[in-house]
């Protein structure tokens, strides 16, 4: 293998998106890792993201930040993932790639970079080893790639064509299973899948019926290069002063986050103790008018939800990575509400990171990183009235915060992952399997 | 002063110098002096002059001052038609009209309002009236025959309700007429003069279902609809040729059938008779007139072999940068309408060792050159990685299923050719090995095929048998049994009576025996049964594998706006009463 030339490991890192321009968890997973794996040593990385057309003038193929980091338009499509990045003449991602001579072609991710580009990819590099790191359901679930269907419910029993038409009516079966048939061969043809969670793991192995090797990896966090000091414990809080208990959600203001079960819960639970409050923060700019509807009118209704509990919910907005430590010190308890498994969401690491005891759906991925009387506590699924019974109890028991900071598990770290990477591409280079 | 002022207006009136009265009287008008001759002239002038404000305001004033002027009401109808106030107007013709019982024009226009108003009931009822009064008037013969819910009252007098639709033209001479027309024996209202001497027309087809026509006149019968024929010969081919529809010469254009491939002209000539909405029922009947000849005569007109390399416009090969060894088995493809699907079949076909080695030759025939551009854009950039070695016919124009497959089988190298379609795709990496190892051990094999499955997992063809509807007598059309059933016949290989030509393998020295696929039918229905029929009598099988299974998604390859039910119905008939032409003893070619 070309390993032995040099003994420099040449990887490219492809991700759906730039986080500087998307900042979605994925994004930051697989830009952290590149980061990460620049400062080793005997590696050379390049990170390859996918971004809006409006980023590229008439003629221009591909767009760069700087010599590492490259841009290539988004796939037009979103069913089937067809790129915008041809691997002929007419663009200069070709010639690029066939300098670079990768090792390894890391994937986060397959959507905006197109099937058919990593499958290409994979027969113009042939001595290159493939990875596909997997975010979401979306190999397995063509509707949001959540396992949640279209009418709210989880999708307990994994995909078919009968049922899945019913998320996709616009859709037809034959591209339904056109759609699967083309997940199908990416996933054999990719050496190896990372998964950053066990759930995801046994998920993708039951229903797309996988023999591709999975590892489960967590994805690697940004801004965390440097551990944080552990004395952040917070029994100085303020709010201790108040005899208030807060409650914060850092997330999207989407349904699947299941926001309005949460201040749902918050309603109930204020009839017993008039002394908990809310601060809920990750909406982003585009979502005041959004151009998505059901978007546009979820946020409208949490904003009628919360209208009426002005003095108890405080609606703090968007905010930055930097800023998160600062927030996350201000609220005794994180709360999640998703309506689906999840994966492995970015905010539990944070809270672990910040020793923020977290309140979690029993619920897939959370329930895998989040262990229930260790970590935090877990609810029943989308169950106000458990939800508000939790809340009532960590509000009448402060001891148990405190408890849970002492038994709380690490967050995960960096350095750790990155090396998990690198023994996996060492792997896979060396055995070439 | 007024008098001579009256005068003078009255000699313009009745010139019919609008426009000097208009000037005339302007500067009295203006003033507004309660005179209501004045206004009325004025306001008759500024309508002919198209100065329809001038003459709303004038002709309202004139009406309020003397109230019992016919004409004032007939130039204010007028007036307010033109400005598209169809309401008001129809109440001041109306007036017009009913001060001035024996002008013409006051009912003649009202007539018009209410027909553009779509009150035919009163439109009717005038109609009557005015045909006592004005009985001959031109001018309402002449909207009679424009207006078929007027016509039909007084038709035996002025003719019948109908419109000539259509006129088309074959290059031997065969003439069609289509169109509708309320009575029974439409061949009478047309006249052919072909240079000046008038020629019999015969109705091929009466009473073709039309609710359109029933429906836009007033019509309780809806069967409405013709198709007359007629026959230049060939003395007069060249000649002069004037037709006139109910004693008035027609314009329309004339459509002929020109030198489009054999089923593009057939589906147009099928398009243009207008026989959508016939009961198949009447099937037989139908190609048993003159419409069966010219199809069997547009058929006559396919061009032989000798032209198919002509028919290649470019060919290009993608992924065949690595050495291969002769292949086993060609896959042909023929593309049309939606070229995306090859994506997916690519990307399947990239899990078979057969294809990524090249024991398999994979040929795509674009027989729709408007795709080429974007095909052949996606084949450079990815399809050229994606392992299997593939090659795209592009061909000049649209000739068909069957020319397409045949340009592409006769381009083939392989012993074996494998017929496929662009919209089925394999469910298993590996399934042309089990479908060749069977032809190659079975001999007798003629014809080897998978069980086609539809995405959902039902059945989409397990072998075909050929059956008559008693709703459509003496036509054989090729059924699919057990079609969006599950499978539960084991996965023995069985003889069936055809295959579908979606996915068939067969020997190419057999194919080439019975002339691979008749290019003989209308696209994409009977070409398969043919080959199959001719295969066994050679005296060799049709066999379904039932253990080799693959999804085709029938049909979807078709465009939207083709897939008019009726229409394909008809492409259909026409196609099972070729087979039946092509089978008999002694078949017309």
């Amino acid at each position: 293998m070309p390993l032995s030339i040099t003994n420099t490991l040449r990887i490219v890192i492809f991700a759906h998106g730039h986080p500087r321009f998307s900042p979605g968890g994925g994004e930051h997973a697989a830009y952290a890792l590149f980061k990460q794996l620049q400062i080793l040593p005997n590696t050379m990385v390049w990170f390859v993201a996918a971004c809006d057309s409006s980023f590229f003038s008439v003629g221009q193929s591909v767009g760069s930040i700087n010599s590492e980091e490259i841009l290539i338009p988004k796939a037009k499509n979103d069913f089937f993932y067809h790129s915008s990045t041809p691997l002929d003449e007419s663009s200069e991602f070709k010639p690029w790639i066939q300098k670079i001579q990768p090792d390894i072609l890391h994937f986060h991710h397959f959507a905006h970079l197109g099937i058919d580009l990593i499958l290409a990819l994979l027969g113009l590099m042939p001595n290159a080893r493939s990875i596909l790191t997997l975010h979401e359901y979306l190999t397995i679930c063509p509707y949001q790639g959540q396992l949640l269907r279209r009418d709210g419910k989880i999708c307990y029993k994994g995909p078919s064509i009968h049922d899945c038409i019913q998320c996709v009516p616009h859709q037809s079966t034959t591209n339904l299973f056109m759609r699967s048939t083309m997940m199908k061969s990416l996933i054999e043809r990719i050496n190896h899948i990372i998964a950053p969670s066990h759930d995801l793991a046994e998920r993708i192995k039951k229903f797309n019926i996988v023999t591709t090797p999975i590892t489960v990896i967590e994805n690697a966090l940004s801004n965390h290069d440097q551990p944080q000091p552990k004395s952040t414990n917070r029994d100085h809080h303020t709010t201790k002063s108040r005899n208030a208990t807060v409650f914060g959600y850092f997330g999207q203001i989407h349904f699947s986050k299941g926001l309005h079960i949460i201040i749902k819960a918050l309603m109930m639970a204020l009839r017993d103790n008039p002394n908990l409050h809310l601060t809920i923060h990750g909406t982003d700019i585009y979502q005041a008018g959004h151009p998505d509807k059901n978007l546009q009118s979820y946020f409208n209704y949490i904003q009628s939800l919360i209208e009426p509990l002005n003095s108890q919910i405080y609606f703090h907005g968007p905010y930055t990575q930097d800023e998160l430590r600062c927030l996350i010190s201000n609220v005794d308890w994180m709360i999640m509400g998703s309506l689906w498994y999840e994966n492995s969401p970015v905010v539990i690491q944070e809270a672990y990171l910040h020793k923020c005891p977290l309140i979690v759906p029993a619920l897939g991925g959370m329930a895998e990183k989040v262990r229930d009387g260790i970590d935090g506590y877990h609810y029943t699924p989308r169950s106000p009235i458990d939800l508000s019974s939790q809340m009532l109890y960590v509000a009448n028991n402060p001891q148990k915060r405190l408890d849970l900071i002492t038994t709380m598990q690490e967050p995960i770290n960096n350095t750790e992952i990155t090396n998990s990477h690198l023994k996996l591409y060492k792997d896979i280079v060396d055995t070439n399997i | 002063m007024t008098q001579i002022l009256r005068e003078q207006a009255v000699k313009l009136y009745s010139q019919g110098h609008w426009l000097e009265l208009f000037k005339f009287l302007q500067p009295f008008a203006i003033k507004s002096n309660e005179t209501a001759w004045i206004d009325q002239y004025y306001g008759a002038a500024a309508f002919e002059c198209d100065e329809l404000n001038h003459a709303e305001e004038s002709l309202r004033r004139a009406i309020i001052l003397d109230p019992k002027q016919g004409w004032t009401y007939y130039f204010l109808g007028k007036t307010l038609a033109k400005k598209n106030a169809i309401t008001e107007a129809e109440l001041m013709l109306s007036m017009a009209s009913s001060y001035l019982p024996n002008e013409f024009w006051p009912s003649f226009f009202l007539l018009e309002i209410l027909l553009k108003s779509g009150n035919y009931i009163a439109a009717q009822a005038l109609f009557l009236q005015c045909s006592k009064r004005f009985k001959g008037n031109p001018h309402l013969i002449s909207l009679a025959r424009r207006e078929p819910s007027l016509a039909k009252l007084i038709e035996k007098d002025m003719g019948y309700a109908g419109k000539l639709e259509n006129i088309v033209e074959l290059r031997n001479g065969q003439i069609f007429i289509t169109g509708w027309s309320s009575s029974p024996s439409p061949q009478d209202l047309i006249k052919v003069e072909i240079n000046g001497k008038q020629r019999t027309i015969k109705a091929l087809v009466k009473g073709i279902p039309r609710p359109d026509a029933s429906q836009t006149y007033g019509y309780s019968n809806i069967n409405l609809g013709f198709i007359l024929g007629l026959n230049r010969s060939k003395l007069d081919k060249n000649s002069h040729i004037e037709y006139f529809w109910q004693e008035e010469k027609v314009t329309m254009n004339i459509k002929t059938i020109n030198d489009e491939p054999w089923p593009q002209n057939a589906e147009f000539l099928l398009n243009i008779l207008g026989i959508n909405t016939l009961s198949p029922r009447h099937a037989i009947d139908l190609f048993n007139t003159n419409i069966g000849s010219s199809l069997l005569y547009l058929q006559s007109q396919v061009k032989g072999k000798e032209s198919i390399n002509n028919a290649i416009q470019a060919s290009y090969s993608f992924g065949a940068n690595k050495p291969r060894n002769a292949a086993e088995v060609s896959v042909v493809i023929p593309i049309y309408g939606r070229w995306d699907f090859i994506i997916t079949q690519l990307i399947a076909f990239s899990r078979d060792p057969w294809f990524i080695s090249g024991r398999v030759e994979l040929i795509y025939v674009l027989d729709d050159p408007r795709l080429a551009p974007e095909l052949l854009n996606w084949a450079e950039g990815f399809g050229e990685h994606l392992l299997v070695p593939f090659s795209i016919l592009i061909l000049d124009k649209n000739y068909g299923f069957s020319t397409a497959t045949n340009i592409g089988v006769a381009k083939s190298t392989a012993n074996y050719c494998c017929l496929l379609n662009s919209d089925v795709f394999p469910i298993n990496a590996e399934w042309l090995a089990p479908l060749l190892s069977h032809i190659k051990e079975n001999h007798n094999a003629g014809v080897v095929a998978p069980l086609l499955l539809y995405p959902d997992g039902s059945v989409q063809h397990a072998g075909m048998i050929y059956k008559i509807s008693p709703k459509i007598p003496d036509i054989r059309l090729n059924i699919h049994p057990g079609k969006g059933l599950h499978w539960t016949g084991g996965s023995h290989p069985r003889t069936v009576q055809a295959l579908s030509g979606a996915a068939m393998l067969i020997k190419r020295s057999n194919y080439d025996l019975v002339g691979g696929l008749s290019t003989q039918f209308i696209r994409g229905d009977f070409e398969d049964s043919h080959l199959c029929e001719q295969l066994k009598s050679l005296g060799l099988n049709c066999i379904l594998m039932p253990d080799v299974q693959l999804v085709h998604a029938e049909r979807q390859s078709f465009p939207k706006n083709d897939s008019d039910d009726n229409h394909v119905n008809w492409r259909v008939l026409a196609n099972a009463w070729l087979a039946e032409k092509l089978l008999s003893p002694n078949p017309k070619k």
